[in-house]
């Protein structure tokens, strides 16, 4: 997870969004002194020898212990409330920044003593804050503040507040010392903290998690302010769930960026990237095995226990079937044309076990489809060594259709598995989870065999989790029976199109694109006062992505231009029998898509022109 | 001594006694909160007051909560419309009033139902036209009848008049209906509960000892893990109800929970705590019993904060509520932590199942609690 923070990081402020799940929470509290300090306490010991160091890399650890005070505040409780209280002669902007500030300070003191692993209230004296913002929150003093003063003044405000905001009956004005400027922030740079009359740190981090559970307004308010503090050595980091963005935010990411002290960060597409490198995979690998071993039921190496391919003897007996099938198959369609002669003579001499036949198989009838779709007169054989049957897309396109057409067990696997979080942590532990407690039960009950869970059974578990997802998408998501229409229609599209006998876009199509343009009309609010089909179908794609339902790529390259695309969550691709590749998407027009999202997809009577990618 | 350490609860035909004898017994006017909703026990409360001889002296407001487009409680629409053609009818021959109260429910994305329905009581003058106020939680959710019944408390004691509304609760008890109505889509996040939701929920208590005592019931094991997961307690005191109708009703449950109490909460067993299921006057006064015992145990670490969640039913759940009213006001650190379904259900009966549109006919009990009022007041 820390490969994807930079030394630099901890003097900018730092915007780190994801979807639910992504893992934002864990990398803030990372930064907590308690966790800095038991890091550093235990940096001999094996597994944590690899943290310790990346975390001395980034600077939050020195020699001697912790080096940047992380000072973690959860945005969740009780602001979005404040927007609901009627308090006379005060707004709920006022009430907000003062609440905030309170907590900021206390959250602030309570980091300190543990940096400082000071334990009893009297050690609070030993913490001062000098400069001008402090009179600013305590009205007119004169002189460096004590911590224990903060302490008095910001415990007082934020019981005020919440007597007020408990309160069954009318809020007297004046009772509560109100400020409608953000001022904590400013305070908490180490010039202006000092433990013992030195600076508390050599950096302070101010944590700022679930941030979009504030209003539309509080949040504005607090990436404004943030966005233009300069405190040196002192940066903040907005952790915050996509539900927060606009509609254009999510449509075109990246717009807050472009600053020298300003960093975007969004995790999946982060992970995306490193799938190439299958880091998120070795992520998930290491969460995995961990959480394996802090188990107690003497299990380990939970990858090798997710085996894949064609196993238990049901599969075997498919196996025959689909070799005798296929092969039926293509000699009947294929068998009266002597130009393909050779090829099907090659086939018929590979021997082997049946699935990997019946593959070789089902690869051919793929290279035969599309032969014949050139449409091209050969007079003369075609020489086996000039197709592409060998080409791995055609091989992995047989591999799902063979796996849908006889029942084989297709989403197995760790590597598969890891495909199947769609960049996202807490999926990934789902469906861990699930395989993880029949490998237990397995063990339990036979303790002298492995516990390796099957092809099919891992299998039946994404399936089930896909459907479960697929089913609750109501309920979870605004607006969510209309968004599942819109799913549907993508999911639906390309499973026709990936199911296509020549597997043109092999080994399938798990999403679609949007030129850039057609992006900046979805994301333009006076196109969507001119066209409200296209503003319903830009809350549409908006809340989709918000909740990693579909998966945005904005830099994608194909016919010299740039285009958007929008994959389907890999749990989704399961879902509708599609292959778990990022490859294969489609243009579609905004004008298809809003009719898909009223209408759904209907399959062509006729194949259609489809554009090349 | 607790509020309701004496307290007054009838059922069934003793609560018909009663209100006989009650509305025997002066000339004033009676108002009457229900909710309108698909429960086919609407509005059995109001049957009982205009047999008792509430005619012509009755003012009913039904709260109607929009929980919006999504709900799957709009799928009892029908049920809804049957429920109040039946309740206008009533009025009319009764020659009581009926008024609605709109509640919305979300906002915004965010839940305000809470600080929503409390308007309903909007003042002490209001109430104080009323000789009785009685509010029938039947048909209302958690949500809604927890801060209603809060409010209704809070306006009789700040005026702490003489002569003042006698405050009163309806609880129509069938289990077998209770268990057919099942909540969707509970939030993914639980939530504290206005208004018992800031105070536990400051930054200056973020250190301090986390007491959980959750009511457990039936079915409920999602509700109980978001809300052990906002709550992070360090020590959970678990409530069942025993005695109870069903005498393995705790067994039962605690087998339910079995994992999350013991395997994944470290639970003691002795740390449990058992209340009538019938009784929420003793509910009562085991949650306050427990609360200052835990208060007065931690008080020389730091002060505790005690959350108090409610799985159980709703006999059940108005003991809480009234034990975390009491506390609060005497300013212990507690609040109520909840995780809400969007919406409700109401399953067919077993027999019914082939004809799912069939209205069933309500076997329930009416409990009915005096909590406020003349019999509290010392001479």
């Amino acid at each position: 997870m820390l490969d994807l923070m930079r030394q630099e990081y901890l003097a900018i402020h730092v915007h780190i969004q994801s979807a639910a799940g992504g893992g934002k929470t864990s990398l803030l509290r990372l930064f907590q002194p308690a966790s800095l300090r038991t890091l550093h306490r235990d940096r001999g010991v094996e597994d944590c020898k690899d943290l310790y160091s990346r975390m001395r890399e980034l600077g939050a650890l020195a020699e001697d212990g912790p080096d940047v005070l992380g000072i973690f505040l959860d945005c969740a409780e009780s602001y979005a409330t404040l927007a609901e209280l009627r308090v006379e002669d005060t707004d709920a902007a006022t009430l907000f920044t003062t609440l905030l500030d309170a907590r900021i300070i206390l959250a602030t003191l309570r980091a300190a003593q543990a940096f400082h692993d000071l334990t009893s209230p009297d050690d609070l004296d030993r913490l001062t804050f000098v400069g001008r913002p402090v009179s600013l929150l305590l009205g007119d003093v004169k002189g460096p503040v004590t911590g224990r003063q903060l302490f008095e003044w910001a415990g007082g405000v934020e019981r005020d507040v919440a007597d007020a905001m408990d309160s069954l009956l009318p809020v007297q004005p004046g009772r509560i010392k109100l400020h409608r400027d953000l001022i904590g922030p400013s305070l908490l740079g180490p010039a202006e903290l000092l433990f013992d009359g030195k600076p508390v740190a050599s950096q302070v981090l101010l944590l700022l998690d679930n941030v979009h559970h504030l209003t539309a307004a509080q949040r504005d308010l607090v990436v404004r302010h943030v966005m233009t503090l300069r405190v040196p050595s002192f940066a903040v980091w907005i952790a915050e769930r996509f539900d927060a963005l606009s509609t254009d935010e999510m449509l075109a990411p990246g717009a807050i960026e472009g600053r020298d002290y300003h960093r975007l960060v969004m995790l999946e597409s982060f992970w995306r990237e490193r799938g190439k490198d299958k880091g998120f995979e070795k992520l998930l690998a290491n969460i995995a095995e961990r959480r394996v071993q802090s188990a107690s039921d003497d299990i380990a190496g939970f990858a090798e226990l997710l085996p894949r391919g064609v196993q238990d003897s049901d599969s075997r007996v498919a196996a025959e079937d689909a070799r005798a099938t296929v092969r039926s198959r293509v000699l009947e369609t294929y068998g009266g044309d002597l130009t393909y002669t050779p090829l099907l003579a090659a086939r018929e001499a590979v021997t082997g076990p049946a699935y990997d036949v019946a593959l070789e198989w089902r690869a051919l009838e793929v290279v035969l489809a599309r032969l014949r779709a050139r449409g091209q007169q050969r007079l003369i054989p075609v020489d086996p060594r000039e197709v592409e049957e060998s080409d791995s897309q055609v091989r992995a396109a047989a591999e799902l259709f063979l796996a849908t057409e006889f029942d084989f067990p297709y989403y197995a696997g760790f590597d598969r598995m890891a495909d199947l979080a769609s960049s996202n942590i807490q999926q990934f532990l789902g469906l861990a989870g699930d395989a993880y407690e029949l490998i237990a039960a397995a063990k339990l009950l036979h303790p002298s065999r492995s516990p390796a869970l099957s092809p099919r059974r891992q299998h039946e578990i994404t399936v089930r989790a896909a459907t479960q997802l697929w089913n609750e998408i109501p309920r979870r998501v605004h607006k969510g029976d209309q968004v599942r229409v819109l799913l549907q229609a993508i999911g639906r599209f390309s499973n026709w199109v990936t199911y296509q006998p020549r597997a043109s876009y092999a080994p399938g199509v798990t999403g679609i694109a949007i030129s850039l343009a057609d992006r900046d009309k979805l994301a333009d609010r006076d196109s969507a006062i001119r066209d409200p089909g296209y503003a319903e179908l830009a809350e549409l794609i908006s809340t989709a992505l918000k909740h990693n339902l579909l998966e945005a790529d904005p830099y994608k390259r194909a016919k010299d231009q740039n285009w958007l695309t929008l994959h389907l969550n890999r749990l989704l691709c399961a879902y509708f029998d599609l292959p778990l590749t990022y490859g294969g998407w489609r243009e579609q027009r905004l004008s298809t898509l809003v009719h898909w999202s009223i209408k759904g997809f209907q399959k062509p009577r006729d194949d259609p022109q489809l554009l090349e990618a | 001594m607790g509020r309701w350490d004496n307290y007054v609860l009838t059922s069934g035909a003793e609560a018909e006694e009663f209100w006989r004898a009650h509305l025997a017994g002066h000339a004033g006017r009676v108002l009457c909160l229900i909710g309108k909703g698909f429960d086919p026990r609407m509005s059995d409360g109001v049957k009982l007051l205009i047999r008792c001889g509430a005619e012509r002296r009755l003012d009913v407001v039904a709260i109607v909560h929009d929980e919006g487009s999504g709900s799957p409680s709009l799928q009892h629409e029908d049920e809804v419309e049957s429920n109040w053609s039946e309740l206008e009818a009533l009025a009319e021959s009764a020659g009581a009033t009926l008024t609605s109260f709109d509640v919305p429910m979300w906002r915004d994305q965010r839940r305000v139902g809470a600080r929503s329905v409390v308007e309903a009581l909007p003042s002490y003058e209001y109430l104080a036209g009323y000789a009785d106020v009685v509010i029938d939680i039947g048909a209302l959710p958690r949500t809604l009848y927890f801060p209603l019944l809060a409010k209704a408390l809070k306006l009789v004691d700040e005026a702490g008049r003489s002569d003042g509304p006698d405050v009163h609760v309806f609880v129509a008890e069938d289990a077998e209906l209770d268990r057919r109505i099942r909540g969707l889509n509970i939030d993914e996040r639980a939530e504290y509960l206005f208004p018992f939701a800031a105070r536990v929920a400051r930054e200056d208590l973020a250190d301090a000892p986390r007491v959980w005592v959750p009511l457990l019931g039936k079915d409920r094991r999602v509700q109980f893990e978001r809300i052990r997961d906002l709550v992070n307690p360090d020590e959970t005191v678990p409530v069942l109800p025993s005695p109870a109708r069903n005498p393995r009703q705790a067994d039962d449950i605690v087998l339910e929970y079995r994992d999350l109490l013991f395997d994944q909460g470290k639970v003691d067993p002795s740390s449990f705590v058992f209340a009538a299921e019938r009784n929420p006057f003793e509910v009562y006064r085991q949650i306050r019993h427990t609360v200052i015992q835990y208060s007065e145990a931690l008080k020389p670490i730091a002060d505790a904060a005690v959350i108090i969640s409610v799985l159980s039913s709703k006999l059940m759940a108005v003991g809480a509520l009234l034990a975390t009213y009491e506390l609060f006001e005497d300013g212990h650190i507690v609040g109520i932590a909840q995780a809400e379904p969007y919406g409700y259900r109401l399953a067919p009966r077993i027999e019914d199942a082939d004809t799912a549109s069939h209205q069933p006919e309500t076997a329930s009990l009416i409990f009915s609690l005096w909590i406020a009022g003349a019999c509290y007041r010392s001479d």
